[in-house]
């Protein structure tokens, strides 16, 4: 929990280690190697949260159009309720992997903070390698193949009257998965800095 | 021999007719086979969301799975030919002729066929025919489509509910909870769900109070029970056949059940709660069955399986439809005439 | 070989679930990681892959889900705008000559604030920073005024509309309307409480609360009112777009949400307060906080679909009524259980683990489903409070490091004591929660 005034704000609520701060913005003594890889990394995580927050303007957007075409014109979309919940839903999957990148992913944390750094990064590197690659890699593969399936036969949403291709929603997950990944390799390397240097980058 | 259990995911509460339907036909399946096959029914969204369930099914999360056959409209747009042909199919198909067509008529062959070209490994059984549906609940009478176009009407989902887009009503999309809280505030100004029993359930009469029995959209509603293909080629010949006859016995018991059920609840509507019946406008039959008929040829074209099945149905109409739709006659006006002399 | 059956292996997850969270690894990771092991334990990788999948693709197509994202973009915008603090002023000068004036202000603008937000963080922060510098320099009690405060926001997020309803509402199937309607009363009367136990404490001992200081007063009530009335301006304007769109007939709730969103651009606009930089950072804070909480939603689903298809919470349900217990014993041991939990956890993986887990066990019981989720909002309230897990003592130490974080803990505490003065009023009098719903839909929901 960060406490000046400046870096503290609202969206803070419930976050509990969030890290601001720029990809590249790395300790010197870090392996230049692994400086590389992380500030590449970490962009490619940036960007596509940058890119995937502008996601929430067709969301009001559709939704706004839809309540002023319905209650002033009797002319209701088919398709705004089904825009809405894809788009949003497909935004939380793909940003899930530049919230890692700022920390954002709540952590029930009251002993953990207490820790040294070195325990605390021994123990996401740990789990890191033990759990989140193997659980989130055949969440990759699973969900892969499921958006794939629904390309493959074009199938559509069936509780809704517009009946919308599925597919481009289903494909957020194995793309968030896949950034989940990338992020997860940046995430082990900052740990195993911390594990060298008692210091988190 | 060994116990085999049926979980079966429903997407319906676990409150509504058809579940109660499905655990009667469980018990059928357990006394049928002494006890070996059991059907244990799970609440919706028990262990997958509603719209998850086949996949569920398919993969072989879970060994069984209900609900309507056109839900699966989306995965192939024939299963809306099952579930819920649009206006009859288009040729007047009601839903004791629909059994009559799934029974003699090839339905039945078509019906396996279906989950082929679906792609998934199911075996399904064919329920409970829950039709006709209302037309729908307003917040004024309408007289003619002319009136129905002046409201925000909340839609059936699938081409049930695009074909009225494409008569100009006002079709909206909307959660199942939001519905209720909408027409009081105004937001919707009319709505369709189901049927006397399960509308009064929902609670329409609180908020409306013109109810509209005759409609197109769906008069065949079947709901239907999958089965994954392992578990089902798991089980022996005579439990095999114990399911199925108990299917076939549960086709007739849903019908008689739900005739009763929604006459008393139509009953408690019209005579305790305030609700006013009205007869849809004769424009509305002529407007939507053409509309009805131009998506199912748009659809019969674009798709070879659905082209085979409406064949089908359509052959199977014109030999029976005449027969069934004559003698109805005769039954219907019997009947307004009854329902006339009790007002 | 040692033999477990698939419902003994749920109970299993869920033991090592309240373990494996405190080792502090992001929950959401943790509650996939251990769904997957023990998915995989009762039924297969593949399959409980597979229901990962579709547990993820649910959540994604659940349309009341879109309200998160929009709600808190709301909060953020007016936040970064600077559109609230007006109304503080206002209300500060207007009460000058009262004893505990202050706190009746922050508490009054809370409440107006709440109904306008649905997050926390965007009342604490800005009321520690426009209230607390005057706090200290009239004298006022650290503890009772950081009390305040903190309380005072959390109502944020009881009072309608409030993220916690919308997150609450599928998990229930309560129609999200019926919970805002139902939260209304217990909101206000935890306002009222709150202020009748500052003015209490004022009352024993002036000392807590003395009048303000003479370069704090106006000198002319008109120009007092009049700030007063463009203060409630913003706010009511925001009220009016979010709720007043759902009132009016316009809109859905999760469309409500979409317009409480449009009304904080517009109102960011109007004032001549927007910019490329506030819209970016107003979307990118957005994303992360509706990351956390989405996200948090779909693994939770997923961890609670295992455990449901191990069939643990058929089997849990049938032994907790065979012990025969009341449905009032049962639902206070649920109560004393969400209340601990609230200590170490925040709300969301409380609603989001916890309560599916119970509901199998509530809808056996036949409690009603509206009334129990007012019980846990409410209930919840004291999680903001609870130490070591109390962000409103952060977001407020944030914003006043000059306050020893020691006392605005003893402050908080006090008045989670309060809310729970509050919560035993809702459980003993259902009504409080019941009757509005009941007046408005003709039902409790449930
Ligand atoms: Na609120
Ligand atoms: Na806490």
């Amino acid at each position: 929990m960060s406490e000046t005034l400046e870096t503290l704000d609202i969206s803070d609520e419930m976050i509990a280690e969030r890290r601001s701060g720029d990809p590249g913005d790395l300790p010197d003594d870090m392996t230049p190697w692994m400086r590389r890889t992380i500030t590449v990394i970490d962009t490619i995580s940036l960007w596509s949260g940058r890119i995937i927050c502008f996601m929430l303007v067709p969301v009001i957007y559709v939704m706004i159009h839809e309540v002023v075409a319905r209650k002033l014109f009797i002319a209701p979309t088919l398709w705004a309720y089904d825009l809405s919940r894809m788009i949003s839903g497909a935004m939380f999957m793909g940003g899930a992997a530049y919230a890692l990148m700022r920390g954002v992913h709540i952590r029930a944390d009251f002993l953990y903070r207490a820790w040294s750094a070195r325990t605390q990064a021994l123990v996401d590197a740990t789990l890191y390698v033990l759990l989140y690659f193997p659980g989130i890699a055949v969440f990759f593969w699973i969900s892969l193949d499921y958006a794939w399936k629904a390309w493959e036969r074009g199938e559509l949403s069936m509780d809704t009257a517009w009946m919308a291709p599925v597919a481009p929603v289903r494909s957020a997950m194995p793309v968030g998965a896949a950034l989940l990944l990338l992020q997860g390799v940046s995430e082990l390397l900052k740990s195993i800095y911390a594990i060298r240097h008692d210091r988190w980058p | 021999s060994a116990e085999t259990v049926i979980r079966v995911q429903s997407v319906i509460p676990s409150s509504a007719d058809e579940v109660t339907m499905l655990n009667d036909f469980g018990a059928d399946v357990a006394a049928l086979t002494g006890g070996e096959v059991t059907i244990e029914v799970l609440p919706a969204g028990a262990v997958v969301g509603v719209q998850e369930t086949l996949d569920a099914v398919d993969a072989g999360l879970i060994e069984g799975g209900f609900a309507w056959t056109h839900y699966w409209s989306g995965k192939h747009p024939a299963a809306m030919l099952f579930g819920s042909p649009v206006a009859g199919a288009g040729v007047g198909i009601d839903n004791i002729a629909f059994v009559s067509w799934f029974l003699y008529g090839g339905g039945k062959e078509l019906y396996d066929e279906l989950w082929d070209e679906m792609g998934v490994n199911v075996k399904g059984f064919m329920l409970q025919p829950v039709g006709p549906e209302a037309l729908g609940w307003f917040k004024e009478p309408i007289t003619s489509m002319d009136d129905f176009r002046k409201y925000r009407f909340r839609a059936p989902p699938g081409i049930p509910g695009q074909t009225y887009n494409d008569i100009g009503v006002a079709a909206v999309a909307m959660g199942g909870g939001d519905i209720l809280p909408a027409l009081e505030k105004g937001t919707i100004d009319a709505a369709e769900w189901c049927c006397p029993k399960p509308d009064s359930v929902f609670g329409f009469q609180k908020v409306l109070k013109h109810y509209y029995l005759q409609g197109l959209h769906q008069v065949v509603v079947n709901a239907d029970l999958y089965i994954n293909g392992d578990v089902y080629d798991g089980l022996t010949d005579h439990q095999k056949k114990a399911l199925e006859v108990a299917a076939n016995a549960s086709l007739m018991k849903s019908m008689s059940y739900r005739i009763y059920e929604n006459g008393k609840a139509l009953q408690k509507l019209t005579g305790e709660d305030g609700v006013i019946l009205h007869d849809t406008p004769t424009d509305y039959f002529t407007e939507y069955m053409n509309a009805a008929r131009a998506t199912l040829e748009k659809n019969a074209e674009d798709n070879a399986f659905f082209k085979k099945v409406w064949e089908s149905q359509k052959a199977f109409a014109e030999v029976a439809v005449p027969f069934w739709a004559g003698a109805q006659t005769s039954n219907a006006n019997l009947g307004r005439a009854f329902a006339d002399s009790l007002k | 070989m040692f033999e477990m059956s698939n419902e003994a292996l749920g109970v299993v997850m869920i033991g090592v679930m309240l373990f494996a969270i405190f080792v502090g690894f992001p929950i959401s990771f943790t509650l996939i990681f251990l769904g997957v092991i023990f998915g995989a334990l009762g039924f297969g990788i593949k399959l409980v892959a597979l229901l990962m999948t579709l547990q993820f693709n649910q959540v994604m197509m659940e349309q009341t889900l879109a309200a998160v994202p929009l709600f808190v973009f709301m909060g953020i915008m007016m936040e970064q705008a600077g559109l609230m603090e007006r109304l503080f002023r206002a209300v500060q000068l207007m009460l000058a000559n009262t004893r505990g004036a202050l706190y009746i202000a922050v508490l009054f603008v809370s409440t107006i604030f709440a109904a306008a937000t649905g997050i926390v963080g965007a009342s604490v922060t800005i009321l520690g920073i426009m209230a607390a510098k005057t706090m200290n320099r009239s004298g006022y009690d650290v503890r009772l005024a950081a009390g305040t405060i903190t309380a005072g926001g959390t109502l944020g997020i009881l009072i309608p509309p409030s993220i916690m309803l919308v997150v609450m509402g599928p998990v229930l199937e309560v129609p999200v309307t019926d919970l805002f309607a139902a939260a209304i009363l217990p909101g206000i009367l935890l306002a009222f409480l709150y202020t009748g136990y500052a003015l209490l404490r004022c009352a024993i001992d002036p000392s807590l609360g003395p009048v303000l200081p003479e370069e704090e007063r106006a000198e002319n009530f008109g120009i007092v009112l009049r700030e007063f009335l463009l203060g409630l301006v913003p706010p009511a304007l925001l009220v009016g777009f979010a709720l007043g769109s759902i009132l009016f007939g316009w809109a859905t709730p999760t469309e409500g949400a979409a317009c409480g969103a449009f009304g904080s651009l517009l109102l960011t606009l109007a004032y001549g307060r927007m910019s490329a930089t506030r819209f970016y950072e107003s979307l990118i804070k957005t994303l992360e906080i509706s990351v956390l909480i989405l996200f948090l939603v779909a693994a939770s689903n997923f961890f609670g679909a295992v455990f449901s298809r191990l069939g643990t919470p058929t089997m849990l349900t049938e032994y907790l009524l065979g012990l025969d217990l009341s449905a009032t014993t049962i639902l206070i041991v649920i109560m004393v259980a969400i209340f601990l939990l609230g200590w170490p956890l925040e709300w969301v993986p409380i609603v989001l683990i916890i309560i599916p887990i119970l509901l199998p066990l509530l809808n056996k019981l036949e409690i009603n489903l509206t009334w129990f989720a007012i019980l846990v909002a409410v209930n919840l309230q004291t999680a903001w409070l609870s130490p070591p897990v109390a962000l409103s003592a952060y977001f407020l130490k944030g914003v006043v490091p000059e306050w020893d974080l020691r006392d605005i803990y003893l402050g908080m505490m006090q008045f989670m004591v309060i809310q729970l003065i509050g919560l035993a009023l809702v459980m003993t009098f259902p009504q409080i929660a019941l009757w509005l719903p009941e007046l408005i839909y003709g039902s409790g929901g449930g």
